[in-house]
């Protein structure tokens, strides 16, 4: 089941007017059949949890299951660094991403979901070594939260397109290669 | 307005290096109004060094173990210095450096053998590896303001997912095709020549060797068809022969370039 966010908006222009019932019934019809709420008052449309849409995880796939619950670890801990970032408190941000790499390497222990998860949450882990203590800035931390939020949704993600969130990765200043990729490649 | 003509050394340096030699050339980019790519760079950075990142990524692949990776590329390594026990050490050191305190028993209890250092280091490298190539080959057409000099002989083809592997077919012209620099190599004898001229004869380079035989064939019999190996050994040759007169070749090896370079009254620079 797809929950791109873009997929859902190719519904849009179903909808000719609003005083249209039917057509407004179909189109919640649509809506639902892809996991997604209209909220009538505010006219937005909500998504429905990834974990509704794998209710079985626990029993089907424990690993899968295990991922979630990691990245939502992991996303708690990028929401208190940069909070703590507002605040000022550049130790409190600082610790919450120490926090957040032991997460993210038990995340990298859940690689066998995919290559495009893998290669993702790769990239992650060494942008954060690779600062070697260094704290993460605004840009750095609002990069990695797209990753992981990404992943969230689509933690089956193809190779091709973590790619972009790699490259995103590195626009906002992080090496993503870990250190001794350098030595070995001075083997050629 | 300054222009650098750019060859593949600074290619792999922006698109399959990090740190301090990524940035010394990007920022030797950086000096010019206008960088120039030709197409023949981008031939020579699929089938050099891109093809060694595909083999060492289908090394990791294949061997599934860091260290037996390791190993096997010290023992195979491809420059004349035979490195020794202690580089590939080092190699080993500095990847342990920070994975040994982040993997732990406890998740090998929760994790089964995936969490093993060895495997992870392996995975980890493997993966970044990965990630180098396809960036690199999205990447190769925008490292330049332009790229020019096109090779209808040679269809750039993204390498491709195979399984485990990764496979990068072709890295060669299509054999079918009519080399398309040919007519415009012998369209310039005088160059030629003048080319001929900036290699020494004795030379103990194999690569030195080749190229003024085939400068020479191509001088000496016009009919002489040019495939894919002669192309490839003409190397240096060609930067020096298609780079604009109002332009610097642009490139880390000074040493080969230059008096090819100097021979058509064009400049090399460094990065």
């Amino acid at each position: 089941m797809n929950t791109n966010t873009a997929e859902i908006l190719s519904f849009e222009p179903i909808i000719t007017g609003r005083d249209d019932e039917k057509q407004k019934a179909n189109f919640h019809e649509e809506l639902w059949r892809f996991g997604y709420e209209f909220d009538e008052k505010l006219e937005t449309r909500k998504q429905i949890p990834t974990e509704s849409l794998y209710p079985l995880s626990e029993s089907l796939s424990p690993l899968i299951s295990k991922v979630f619950r990691l990245l939502e670890k992991g996303m708690a801990n990028i929401e208190e660094s940069l909070e703590s970032l507002k605040k000022d408190d550049l130790i409190a941000s600082d610790d919450a991403i120490q926090h957040l790499i032991v997460t993210i390497a038990e995340l990298f222990c859940c690689r066998s979901i995919g290559e495009g998860f893998a290669a993702t949450i790769n990239a992650v882990l060494h942008s954060i070594l690779n600062k070697e203590g260094d704290p993460l800035n605004f840009e750095e931390i609002i990069a990695i939260k797209s990753s992981l939020n990404r992943l969230q949704t689509e933690p089956f993600l193809e190779f091709n397109d973590s790619l972009d969130l790699i490259l995103k990765l590195e626009k906002s200043g992080l090496t993503v290669e870990p250190k001794h990729l350098n030595t070995i490649i001075d083997f050629f | 307005m300054s222009k650098a003509f750019v060859d593949t050394t600074i290619l792999t340096n922006i698109l399959l290096k990090s740190g301090e030699i990524k940035e010394l050339s990007l920022k030797a980019l950086a000096r010019y109004n206008e960088t120039l790519l030709p197409v023949y760079a981008i031939k020579e950075f699929k089938a050099g060094p891109l093809k060694n990142h595909v083999w060492l990524h289908n090394k990791f692949a294949v061997l599934q173990s860091f260290s037996k990776t390791i190993n096997s590329i010290q023992r195979m390594s491809l420059t004349p210095k035979r490195y020794t026990t202690s580089t590939a050490l080092e190699a080993l050191h500095v990847a342990t450096e920070h994975f040994e305190k982040i993997t732990s028993s406890n998740q090998i209890i929760l994790y089964g053998d995936t969490p093993n250092l060895d495997k992870f280091l392996c995975d980890s490298t493997r993966l970044a590896i990965k990630v180098s190539i396809f960036k690199a080959w999205r990447q190769r057409r925008s490292v330049t303001t332009k790229v020019i000099c096109p090779l209808p002989c040679y269809k750039e083809v993204a390498p491709v997912e195979n399984g485990i592997l990764i496979d990068i077919k072709p890295v060669q012209c299509s054999n079918n095709l009519e080399c398309s620099l040919e007519p415009l190599l012998k369209s310039r004898e005088e160059d030629l020549r003048k080319l001929q001229s900036a290699i020494n004869p004795d030379s103990p380079k194999i690569e030195d060797r080749r190229r003024l035989k085939i400068l020479k064939e191509l001088c000496r019999k016009p009919k002489t068809k040019l495939f894919d190996n002669e192309c490839r050994s003409l190397g240096d040759a060609i930067f020096a022969f298609l780079a604009p007169n109002d332009s610097v070749i642009l490139t880390t090896n000074i040493r080969d370039h230059e008096p090819l370079a100097n021979s058509l009254g064009k400049r090399v620079e460094a990065p």
